[in-house]
């Protein structure tokens, strides 16, 4: 390590990042969560070379507006890199915007989430990515872990505890007990998932198209996960295929029921699926407790309900889901100073 | 209470009944009142959760200490309180309540403890900055002693080399060894006969910095001292004198030169 890096790293604190595939979180050690944005960076081309106009907010309301040599993108898919670079430079970006001072360069030491089925490659990937965005040092730590840290449940006990993390890309289930993953699943479906599925209703009912932006206020708004006796309603204005002219429309909450269907009961499978793998003693545990869902999808209406239904089993939701993971990982972060490590391998 | 909790179900709340909800309710009792309202049974409750029946019971009679952790007591108020269309967050703000009450004392102890393990980052660079500066000051001044301790040294070689180089010479009385031990052996009283070949300005003290003579002196004239066998003799010039210490010549010749101030110390300088 040189020797300016040590001196840079005294003016840096130390950060958790949530790299997830719709937002990026940032918390500082000892305080809170110092950053949420999409995880959206625009570029623009000019000849051969490309240059980054947008980061975070800003790029993402380009999102699908951009004229011809503007291009906005999401570089993780499905919780992983999917274009280095452009990784690279939003992780500077964020990095930088996070310290107040710009005298010094900072260079502070970094957590980073990784899902737990990512492959060797995609791991050193992230981790090569954020040491050249200008980290010290770099710690991977398994999302589910990390939610199940920032959620607080007791990760360290002989007891057994089940987190579902449904992020923008991944769903993450995990048991954990004594600080380890003891049965770990992840489906690659998550929020994205469920904009697409909107997309794809509207268009097959109305033969309308909307983008994702519009997707995404309809889950927002009126979108469920278990029928419930009051339908609410929504104004959406998409291209109309057949004429070729905006179209406004009305959906309602039991549509969007409707179009959720798939991704949602691949989720609940795969609750499913684990629960029957795991060891009787720890599903016992489970049992008694109940599992506790985080992150984003957290947030989706009834979630907890219908996952409580399949399973028959309590199902809370955290506190503050979306935030959960970059917090958990911040903990683990201190933790790690105090001689516990929960960081994963390589 | 009974009509404050009615008004909690009715969601019919001024901010004065509130304080009073935030007062005097606590969870458990917030939740009962809100199901007996709505006429629903405990089993029906523990169904629609997925929960046991006696973890329901538990929380009615805020015994949590039988349910786990707080983490998690926490989502089945939650739950149960959209279950009964409560507001969570009253029903929320009195568990906490509960858990601030009932560990008040381990959770300060903890916070001090956080405390002195994380510091602030300004405040360790503060530290760090304080300590450069204290190691840098210490070996500067180190360094500037060694310099004083060296130059007098230095100095006084360089001048009995070359001479009076700076007009200021000191030389010990190691030739005198012989003289100034017999002078501490016969006694304290030492003397010192200064006879003057040419006309000389001539200074000499005792060992307490004491003016014995001071004065010029013309060619022929002597000056006969004692004092307690030392002498700090200045003179002015040094080719026009003689001297003598306990009647034993004393050297001059590698330290004088005409037109500066010659120092000689004589004898050794005691108490």
């Amino acid at each position: 390590m040189s020797i300016f890096k040590k001196i840079r790293g005294l003016f840096s604190t130390d950060l958790s990042i949530d790299l997830g595939t719709a937002n990026t979180l940032i918390y500082i050690r000892d305080q809170e969560i110092v950053l949420n944005e999409p995880s959206v960076v625009a570029i623009r081309q000019v000849g051969n070379q490309k240059t980054v106009t947008a980061v975070g907010m800003d790029a993402k309301r380009m999102l699908g507006r951009t004229p011809g040599n503007i291009t906005a993108i999401r570089p993780l898919k499905d919780g992983v890199i999917a274009d280095f670079l452009v990784t690279e430079k939003m992780l500077q970006h964020f990095i930088s915007k996070v310290h107040e001072n710009n005298f010094i360069k900072p260079s502070p030491r970094v957590l980073i989430c990784v899902p737990y089925t990512s492959t060797q490659v995609e791991r050193k990937a992230i981790k090569e990515s954020a040491l050249g965005a200008g980290a010290r040092e770099v710690y991977l730590i398994d999302e589910p872990m990390a939610a199940a840290i920032g959620a607080g449940l007791p990760v360290e006990e002989a007891t057994g505890s089940m987190v579902i993390d449904i992020g923008g890309g991944t769903t993450e289930i995990a048991i954990i007990s004594l600080s380890g993953i003891v049965f770990a699943e992840s489906v690659r479906v998550g929020g994205d998932r469920f904009d697409e599925a909107i997309t794809t209703y509207v268009r097959r009912n109305y033969g309308s198209l909307i983008g994702e932006a519009t997707a995404e206020r309809i889950k927002e708004e009126i979108g469920g996960a278990y029928p419930s006796d009051e339908v609410r309603e929504i104004d959406v204005r998409g291209r109309n295929l057949a004429e070729g002219i905006p179209r406004s429309f009305v959906l309602n909450s039991n549509e969007v029921l409707e179009a959720l269907q798939e991704p949602l009961s691949a989720i609940v499978q795969a609750v499913k699926s684990a629960l029957e793998q795991a060891p009787p003693e720890l599903a016992s545990d489970i049992a008694e407790t109940g599992l506790v869902l985080t992150g984003g999808g957290g947030l989706l209406r009834d979630f907890d309900r219908l996952i409580s239904e399949e399973t028959g089993l309590p199902v809370i939701v955290a506190d503050d889901p979306l935030t959960c993971v970059a917090r958990g990982g911040g903990k683990a972060l201190e933790w790690i100073d105090h001689g516990v490590d929960l960081t994963s391998s390589e | 209470m009974d009509n404050l909790a009615e008004k909690i179900v009715e969601q019919d709340l001024s901010p004065v009944d509130l304080k009073l909800v935030a007062e005097q309710l606590g969870a458990g009792e917030l939740l009962r009142k809100a199901r007996d309202k709505a006429g629903l049974t405990q089993t029906y409750i523990a169904r629609r959760l997925n929960m046991a029946e006696s973890a329901i019971a538990h929380i009615e009679a805020e015994n949590f200490s039988a349910l786990p952790s707080a983490t998690f007591v926490k989502g089945y108020l939650k739950n149960y309180a959209q279950c009964v269309g409560v507001k969570s967050e009253e029903v929320l703000a009195a568990y906490q309540r509960y858990l601030d009450a009932q560990q008040e004392t381990p959770k300060l102890r903890k916070r001090e403890r956080i405390k002195a393990a994380t510091s602030d980052p300004v405040m360790r660079l503060l530290g760090i900055l304080s300590v450069l500066l204290f190691v840098l000051t210490s070996v500067y001044f180190w360094n500037e002693q060694q310099a004083e301790e060296l130059m007098p040294a230095t100095e006084q070689v360089a001048v009995v080399e070359a001479g009076t180089v700076s007009g200021k010479t000191h030389i010990e009385a190691v030739d005198l060894s012989v003289s100034s031990e017999s002078a501490k052996a016969t006694a304290p009283e030492a003397t010192l006969l200064v006879q003057f070949i040419d006309s000389s300005w001539l200074e000499v003290r005792d060992a307490d910095d004491k003016i014995l003579f001071n004065g010029v002196k013309l060619a022929g004239e002597e000056v006969n001292l004692t004092s307690q066998s030392f002498f700090d003799v200045a003179i002015g010039n040094a080719a026009a004198v003689k001297l003598s210490y306990n009647s034993a010549p004393v050297d001059l010749s590698s330290a004088a030169r005409s037109g500066d101030i010659t120092n000689i110390e004589l004898g050794l300088r005691q108490p």
